[in-house]
């Protein structure tokens, strides 16, 4: 048979109660009829079965308690052991007597009181009463109250038998007992909040005290029917108080369990800490290393920023050296710039008195000298001119480079009309500028001054009073190359050297008058601009110079030096 | 000549002194020049009562011993009694330094003697020139 839902399965179950129910009531029915003469009247074993009952229900109540204070009851526990207690008391006192009207009555309200307070668990459990802490109290005190008090009036007691039978008073008292016990035992087999044990176990001690007063009506003192109502009630005092011993043992084993969980708890979690000592000594000991290398490593941390320094202070020393070399390089210029102006002032100075006094000379005495002398006096006058040229060319190699003007972009090939506008060639010398000159980014007085002397150069060095000047340019990858080319008498190879250097020249001073510097100016200018100048012969047989001039200038240069 | 403007020539060389002299002799110009070797004597004798009559016109060398064109120059225009002088500065000195300096502090002109022809007879011209066309402070 399988049940499904647990309503079925308290319906089976109340099915289960009420067929052994009947089944008990119908064994007693019979029992009576068939020993209906048997009587067994033994005080002791009625004394015993009672007084082990009611020491039963007491221990019950009391152990209740005891696990109510482990929370290992259901709430509606007041009620049952309210019910225990007073059953208990009152059967006790019952034990205690002999038979007779006081001994039927304590029984008969032992029954009474302890099915109504049974059915105290019918009460809703939101009301304070379904709970209350005060009903055992109560209970004891009260029942203990009536056993005393019936045994002190046993006379005001009501009759309990008649003629040999039960009165009506005691089997109403039993029956109403009985009845209120059978109606608890439903309501423990309905009731949810316990487990299955439980319910069952409270529910069969109910439905047997219950048979037990439905069949007190029909048994006699000491007949069969009357001891077998007392082996229920026996039978029923003994399943409550195995339950409960039972419970206390599952809680005492549970305890043991708890105390041997929380042992092996406790030995796992010092397990665990000794495994966190060690492993936290495993880190000390890590750590200490850890330290160590640190330590180490900081050590040559230090070094190394020892290194460093030193380091910085060679390059400090290289700096200061490097600064030095500049400084000293900044001084020699300096020197130059002095011998520059030495030789544009104090050199010149006693040039222009001597060319002053040759004149005075000249102009004084000219008609009273000799012709020799006067010869002496011209050539005098001659060399002082050439002389003065040559300072004045020596200060511009000295400054040549220095000016640069603005950097930008500029067209080569404007600069270079100008630059033949301002030399003013001769009329027959035709001066070609290519239109490809290109647009360069660059300082212009630098290139304005190679470009002036390259054609002044080819003008003066011409040799006749005709001839053509070609300037061209080809780009080149980072440079342009710019050529002046002209059809004069042209350089012959070994000299071609030579011309870039100061001082030097060609032909005789006499006969055209250059003070050698021109092209060594160009080539101190190229020089520093970065790019490169080269002599050969052009087409016609005249010299071509070509000049590598940077597309695009460095800036630097001008802005270190300013 | 008009009127009579007295040149002060601050220059160490002699020869120069002497051309200019010869120049104005030779242009039969009776104007008189007063001669000082360097700025400290053009000094004593501009601040001398009569040293120099004016009004009068300084042709001031660079390069002297002593005391230099440019601090002539400077100590000048502190003066508030010298600050108005007209000052040509003749001088072989074409370095851009000086002419700025020169310029800085308040010159009528500079003159390079390599320009003004032998005899410096263009700086005489232009000088004879100048005092007949420009206003004087005095």
């Amino acid at each position: 048979m399988v049940l499904g839902s647990p309503y079925q399965k308290r319906t089976f179950e109340i099915f289960r109660l009420i067929i052994f129910g009947l089944l008990l009531v119908c064994s007693a029915w019979w029992l009576a009829r068939i020993a209906a003469d048997w009587r067994w009247e033994h005080h002791p074993v009625h004394a015993l079965v009672e007084g082990l009952g009611s020491f039963a229900a007491i221990t019950a109540a009391c152990l209740i308690l005891i696990l109510h204070r482990f929370k290992a009851v259901p709430p509606s526990y007041t009620w049952v052991v309210a019910a225990l207690a007073g059953m208990g008391i009152l059967d006790g006192f019952h034990a205690a007597l002999h038979a007779g009207p006081l001994f039927v009555w304590l029984h008969s309200t032992a029954e009474f009181v302890g099915g109504l307070l049974f059915l105290g668990i019918l009460i809703p459990a939101h009301l304070p009463l379904a709970s209350s802490a005060k009903v055992p109290l109560v209970t004891t005190l009260g029942c203990l109250l009536l056993g005393i008090c019936s045994m002190v009036f046993p006379d005001s007691l009501p009759a309990m038998q008649r003629g040999g039978q039960f009165s009506g008073t005691a089997q109403l008292l039993n029956v109403t007992g009985g009845v209120s016990f059978l109606v608890a035992a439903i309501a423990f087999a309905w009731n949810v909040s316990l487990d299955n044990g439980n319910r069952r176990l409270f529910a069969s001690h109910c439905l047997l005290f219950g048979v037990s007063g439905i069949i007190f009506e029909q048994s006699q003192l000491w007949d069969g029917a009357w001891w077998l109502w007392h082996g229920m009630r026996f039978l029923a005092y003994g399943c409550v108080f195995g339950l409960v011993m039972q419970r206390l043992y599952q809680m005492q084993v549970d305890l043991a369990g708890s105390h041997e969980s929380m042992q092996s708890a406790v030995a796992e979690r010092s397990e665990q800490l000794q495994e966190i000592i060690a492993e936290s000594q495993r880190n000390e000991a890590m750590y200490r290393k850890l330290a160590e290398e640190y330590e180490g490593r900081s050590t040559e941390m230090e070094r190394m920023q020892l290194a460093t320094l030193n380091i910085a202070e060679d390059a400090n020393d290289e700096r200061e050296r490097a600064d030095n070399t500049s400084t000293e390089l900044r001084e020699v210029n300096a020197e130059l710039d002095q011998f520059a102006y030495v030789a544009s002032h104090d050199l010149k100075a006693p040039l222009r008195a001597i060319e002053n006094l040759a004149l005075w000379i000249h102009e004084d005495a000219n008609d009273v000298l000799p012709d020799e002398s006067k010869r002496h006096l011209e050539t005098l006058q001659q060399r002082i001119i050439r002389m003065r040229a040559l300072l004045d060319d020596l200060l511009a190699y000295s400054r040549a480079g220095r000016k640069r003007g603005t950097y930008g972009s500029f067209e080569t090939r404007e600069i270079t009309h100008n630059v033949v506008e301002l030399i003013g060639p001769p009329v027959n010398i035709d001066v070609v500028v290519s239109d490809s000159l290109p647009m360069i980014e660059s300082f212009p007085v630098p290139f304005e001054l190679v470009m002036r002397n390259l054609v002044s150069n080819a003008v003066k060095h011409m040799g006749r009073d005709e001839g053509k000047i070609e300037i061209s340019s080809e780009e080149e990858k980072s440079y342009i190359a710019f050529s002046v080319s002209d059809d004069g008498p042209g350089i012959p190879a070994d000299c071609r050297e030579r011309v870039f250097e100061m001082f030097q020249t060609l032909n005789p001073r006499d006969e055209i008058e250059g003070t050698g510097m021109g092209l060594a100016i160009v080539r101190k200018v190229i020089d520093a601009e970065g790019g490169k100048i080269m002599v050969e012969d052009s087409e016609s047989g005249g010299a071509r110079f070509t000049f590598w001039w940077p597309r695009v200038s460095r800036r630097e240069r001008a802005e270190n030096e300013s | 000549m008009s009127r009579e403007v007295t040149i002060l020539l601050i220059d160490d060389d002699n020869i120069d002194a002497e051309a200019i002299e010869r120049a104005l002799r030779k242009h039969k110009i009776a104007n008189p020049v007063v001669h000082a070797r360097n700025g400290i004597e053009g000094l004593e004798v501009l601040r001398k009562p009569d040293g120099v009559r004016k009004p009068r016109l300084i042709l001031l060398d660079l390069n002297m011993p002593r005391m230099n064109g440019l601090e002539f120059l400077e100590v000048l225009r502190d003066d508030p009694e010298l600050r108005q002088e007209i000052v040509f500065v003749l001088t072989t000195s074409n370095l851009d330094e000086d002419r700025l300096a020169a310029y800085d502090s308040c010159v009528a002109g500079y003159v390079l003697k390599d320009r003004v022809g032998s005899n410096f007879t263009d700086l005489l011209a232009m000088i004879d020139s100048f005092w007949r066309v420009v206003e004087f402070p005095v």
